[in-house]
């Protein structure tokens, strides 16, 4: 009896201990372990250069772009490195591979998807691409509760690409209770850079449908 | 006599360079107190005023968030978007959300530059956190900085408010309101800073979120 409970407890702890070190950079999923789901991702969606709607709706594409270079450390064992141009890389020193930067939305924004641009000959690492959001009560005290909208491999081995990573889900811009961040990390390992030391994050750029206009009369 | 009013000049030299310009706001008070610039980040050197503290009404404006015809804006941002007051802050994670909390030795300040826009009514900044230490806590300033709009100067910094998280039960949402009320942005000749100082380096501290309001017509 003592020895099987005994082994649910290491399963228990087990199942904790893996969920806590998620690919995304989640160290612990706090009070709540059904907060983050990953969605499917639809890569050859071409919605980057056109969207059909229905009659009397005009749609508008904004953007929201980041140097490489302004993505600040998960934590501060994230040691990034540039080679002067906006770029980012992460050193082989640092105990953190994962950096962050916000996508700025304004309320009813919606989040279609994100261009990356990277600079990597490395052929056996990549880059993660992963956007999150993290969210609280509008007025009141809790835990964060964060959700991944995104999370997926740029593969790359030959220099210069970039590549768009369509958002399989409507998110509009909530600052009441929640923000929308772009999370990357170098190399596939979940705690340093020493495998992935040479693959440069160039520019991250968000694309966002603002506002629809309806045109009462453009439904005859 | 040359003299004289050479030494007059240079006094008045000497004044100008050291008090700097006064601030924009109107009820504000020098802080000469060397202790508590020093609790705020600041050098003795350092120009701070600091807004006279006046009776607020708006306490829980959040919750009642319109006012007349005026449109609330809320612009938010993670700890994680927060940058050490000097390279000597580090930091960790506990959840990986966007929550930080401070390890550094020496540096215990971290700002977040809020980006407003501009002509806004500015009322408060609303955070939120964990303290779940019984003696310590974050102390969050709320500060102006402003320089000439089109020539040189020194830096004139107005802290607009202040709060402790006050508390060691764990998560707590706060509102740091502005002394005066509210004050009108002023991208021109100004910005605007949230300072948090961590007075442990260990994760019973830590910031989750803050979140600006705002009123634009």
């Amino acid at each position: 009896m003592t020895f099987k409970v005994i082994v649910f407890c290491m399963f228990v702890f087990a199942l904790n201990y893996c969920e806590a070190l998620t690919p995304e950079g989640f160290v612990s999923l706090e009070n709540n372990a059904n907060s983050q789901t990953d969605n499917t991702i639809h890569t050859n969606d071409n919605r980057e250069q056109s969207i059909n709607l229905p009659n009397g709706i005009i749609s508008n594409i904004g953007y929201f772009a980041a140097d490489g270079a302004s993505f600040d450390g998960r934590t501060s064992g994230f040691l990034g490195d540039s080679t002067g141009t906006g770029d980012r890389k992460c050193m082989s020193t640092s105990t953190d591979p994962y950096a962050d930067h916000e996508i700025v939305m304004q309320s009813h924004d919606v989040l279609e998807g994100v261009r990356v641009w990277v600079n990597d000959n490395d052929v056996d690492e990549n880059l993660r691409v992963i956007v999150y959001e993290s969210c609280l009560p509008t007025f009141s005290a809790d835990f964060i509760d964060s959700n991944i909208l995104l999370s997926e491999d740029f593969i790359a081995s030959s220099g210069f690409a970039s590549q768009y990573f369509p958002i399989n889900k409507s998110y509009r811009g909530r600052h009441d209770d929640c923000k929308i961040m772009a999370r990357i990390r170098f190399g596939s390992s979940f705690s340093n850079c020493s495998s992935a030391p040479n693959i440069f994050l160039q520019k991250f750029r968000a694309q966002l449908r603002l506002n629809d206009l309806i045109f009462a009369d453009g439904f005859e | 006599m040359n003299l004289s009013k050479t030494i007059f000049i240079l006094g008045l030299f000497f004044l100008n360079g050291h008090v700097g310009a006064e601030s924009r706001n109107n009820q504000t008070v020098l802080v000469s107190d060397l202790a508590k610039k020093q609790s705020m980040g600041f050098a003795e050197s350092d120009v701070v005023y600091e807004l006279l503290s006046q009776s607020s009404s708006d306490q829980s404006a959040d919750v009642n968030a319109v006012r007349g015809i005026a449109n609330t804006v809320r612009i938010g941002y993670m700890g994680v978007e927060a940058e050490g007051r000097t390279s000597n802050f580090t930091y960790d994670t506990i959840s990986g959300s966007g929550d930080i909390y401070r390890t550094s030795v020496s540096e215990l300040f971290t700002d977040i530059s809020l980006d407003l826009p501009d002509g806004a009514t500015f009322n408060f900044v609303r955070i939120w956190g964990r303290d779940s230490n019984a003696t310590e806590d974050m102390t969050f300033f709320l500060f102006e900085r402003c320089l000439p709009g089109f020539s040189s100067g020194s830096i004139t910094q107005t802290t607009l408010a202040s709060i402790d998280s006050n508390t060691s039960a764990g998560n707590f949402s706060a509102i740091i309101n502005i002394s005066n009320d509210s004050i009108t942005i002023d991208n021109n000749a100004c910005t605007y800073t949230l300072r948090t100082r961590f007075d442990v380096a260990d994760s019973s501290l830590r910031l989750y979120k803050v979140r600006a309001e705002l009123q634009t017509l």
